[in-house]
């Protein structure tokens, strides 16, 4: 056992730690409150090779692997800002590679890799949180086409061109996952939503009407979509969590500045006993969730199945992020609701880790569930 | 052009602490950078390469972990790195230092160009560059922030403290630079790969580089260290000047020219 970075990690840690404090941290704020991601965005982390990593060297890649991508994960969420969607393509390219076809490979993963192509997935439904079983999107197969019936929610990037994974209902029950070109006839989308997180990156409402995508665009075969739907939940899971932590080591490197340079009768309130308990509260927790997202990363790069393992360290590292957020707002006093402050940015962002990608309910009810099923 | 290149793995800012029982700079476990200026010396060679053609061979003394600035370097576009690490080079000062990269230099045969950072963040003594250019007999330009090459010849821009000057020289030459004179590129996590993956980093001992054991380390390093201490950073209390904007403005310039700043 060697709870050591490797040099090529501890370099790739280092160069996405830079571009996060050269290219993000200074537009922060401001992407924060106006919403909008700058357009060059993207080809700038096309070009530091983010985008990429989990899409074979063979389709313009570079197969860095899970451990590496929550490295980068972790080191561009540190801003506290949502202006890159490297998860996405990363993912979606991931599952592509894990269940396309040879020609689906050679279609979608070049554009993902150069990231001229936005890839997303969308599962959630307006009648349907992460219950499966309530699915009622449908498609059904005319000739050579599949058409598809159904609106997604909260669908991320979902109106930005590009490959799209929709699961859908065939044949009444039978859960399937089909990759759909966005934006083309029989496929609109909604206005962003306006939330109260994760402001940059961009959530919509799509709605399918008769869109046909071709007899060939199902992934895996008829009725494997919760098999896929979770492989790349799991690490959806986990780029989450690299957020999550993230966040959490900004608040609390936030809250050691400030309890520094903050005093009380002329002494620092670092000094004070009770902000000490504050501060080594949060970073006792932050550790242990750091190192189990790394192993739950490692465990995917060795192609084992972590479906209980990713939502055990969500649920650990979300409400971790939530309480430690909490605990910098406490160090910040009255200052912390000021938005002057980054830990206001970073206390209001934290409480997304406990809601997305399944709520922490569902990620209670997928751990009993392997306990009960042991 | 065949261009040298010396790279040092510094301790990154905020991390430097001082051993109370040897004086010596704490490095064990500390996360170790390329020191920014070496980071600058590269980019500059990287940029000659790629407007002269010819090749960038990196270099670095120091422990087996400064295999790391040696494979960034790889990422960043060098094409050959050799790591000089020995227990007889640990305790080196920048005159036994210097003598370790002047016989690696030696070894290397022909070359256009040496290209060092100016001072390195750790020691910040600025020596190790005019030290090398001793070493090899060459003429040296030193704190360079602009930098054209020709044929047999630079002319380098240098900062001093009476202004600028602009210096030509023959080459081959040492030249060691500032900060200013560009912004190093960021290696993509696909050449970071290839780096770490495929390419080789070459590792010199004292024996291979014929250099006498006795002549770099404690032993060959005539600096000794009598004293050394951390302090904390002053932060002196600001003034507010107060008034109209034309008042402040006047009153901001009368109290930059009593200081002799402007």
């Amino acid at each position: 056992m060697q709870f050591k970075l490797t040099m090529e990690q501890e370099i790739i840690q280092k160069q996405a730690r830079e571009f996060a404090q050269r290219e993000i941290e200074p537009i922060a704020a401001q992407v924060d409150r106006e919403g909008k991601i700058p357009a060059d965005m993207t080809q700038k982390l096309v070009k530091a090779g983010f985008v990429g990593m989990l899409i074979p060297r063979e389709y313009g890649g570079s197969e860095a692997g899970v451990v590496n991508l929550t490295l980068v994960m972790e080191q561009l969420s540190y801003p506290a800002c949502h202006c890159f969607d490297a998860a996405g393509n990363n993912i979606v390219g991931r599952a592509i590679d894990q269940s396309g076809t040879e020609e689906q490979k050679r279609r979608y993963l070049p554009p993902l890799a150069r990231g001229e192509a936005i890839g997303s997935y969308a599962f959630t439904e307006p009648g349907t949180g992460s219950d499966p079983k309530s699915l009622v999107t449908t498609a059904r197969l005319e000739g050579d086409s599949w058409v598809i019936n159904g609106i997604k929610r909260f669908h991320t990037a979902g109106h930005l061109d590009g490959p799209a994974i929709i699961f859908a209902n065939v044949d009444g029950d039978k859960t399937t996952g089909f990759l759909v070109d966005k934006n083309v006839k029989g496929y609109t989308s909604s206005k962003p939503f306006e939330l109260m997180v994760g402001r940059g990156l961009e959530t919509v409402d799509t709605r399918f009407d008769d869109l046909r995508v071709p007899k060939d665009n199902l992934l895996l075969k008829v009725g494997d979509g919760f098999h896929l739907l979770f492989s790349i939940v799991d690490v959806g899971r986990l780029m989450i969590v690299s957020s999550a932590i993230a966040l959490a080591q900004a608040a609390l490197d936030e809250s050691l500045k400030y309890a520094k340079e903050r005093k009380r009768r002329g002494v620092p309130i670092a000094a004070m006993q009770a902000v000490q308990w504050l501060l080594a509260e949060m970073a006792c927790r932050i550790e242990p969730a750091r190192w189990s997202a790394y192993r739950v990363a490692w465990l995917v790069d060795q192609g084992q199945e972590v479906h209980k393992e990713s939502a055990m360290l969500k649920l650990f590292a979300s409400q971790m992020t939530t309480q430690v957020a909490n605990m910098g707002m406490q160090v910040h006093g009255s200052y912390g609701l000021s938005k002057d402050f980054k830990i206001e940015r970073i206390y209001r962002q934290a409480k997304m880790f406990e809601l997305t990608e399944g709520t922490n309910e569902v990620q209670r009810s997928i751990v009993a569930g392997s306990l009960l099923m042991q | 052009m065949e261009i040298v290149v010396c790279l040092k793995q510094v301790p990154a800012a905020g991390t430097v602490s001082i051993d109370p029982r040897t004086g010596a700079l704490k490095r064990e476990n500390q996360p170790g950078v390329v020191n920014r200026e070496d980071l600058c010396a590269l980019e500059e060679a990287l940029l000659l390469k790629e407007r002269l053609g010819g090749g960038v061979t990196v270099l670095s003394m120091g422990p087996p972990q400064a295999e790391m600035v040696l494979r960034e370097a790889l990422a960043m576009g060098a094409d050959r790195a050799i790591l000089l690490c020995d227990k007889a080079f640990a305790g080196s000062d920048t005159l036994a230092t210097s003598h370790v990269l002047a016989q690696t230099i030696r070894k290397l045969g022909s070359f256009d160009l040496v290209l060092c950072g100016k001072q390195t963040s750790d020691g910040n003594t600025a020596q190790v560059g005019p030290e090398l250019a001793e070493h090899l007999g060459l003429l040296q330009v030193t704190s360079v922030q602009r930098l054209e090459v020709f044929p047999g010849r630079a002319v380098a821009e240098r900062a001093s403290e009476a202004g600028l000057q602009w210096v030509e020289t023959d080459l081959p030459a040492v030249i060691t630079v500032t900060r200013s004179i560009n912004v190093p590129r960021q290696a993509s996590v696909q050449a970071v790969l290839t780096a770490c993956r495929e390419r080789e980093v070459t590792v010199w001992k004292a024996g291979d580089l014929g250099i006498d054991a006795g002549s770099v380390g404690f032993l060959g390093s005539p600096t000794r260290m009598v004293a050394a201490s951390q302090s904390a950073p002053q932060k002196r209390a600001g003034e507010m000047l107060a008034g109209t904007t034309q008042e402040v403005v006047h009153t901001l310039l009368k109290r930059l020219r009593q200081r002799q700043v402007i």
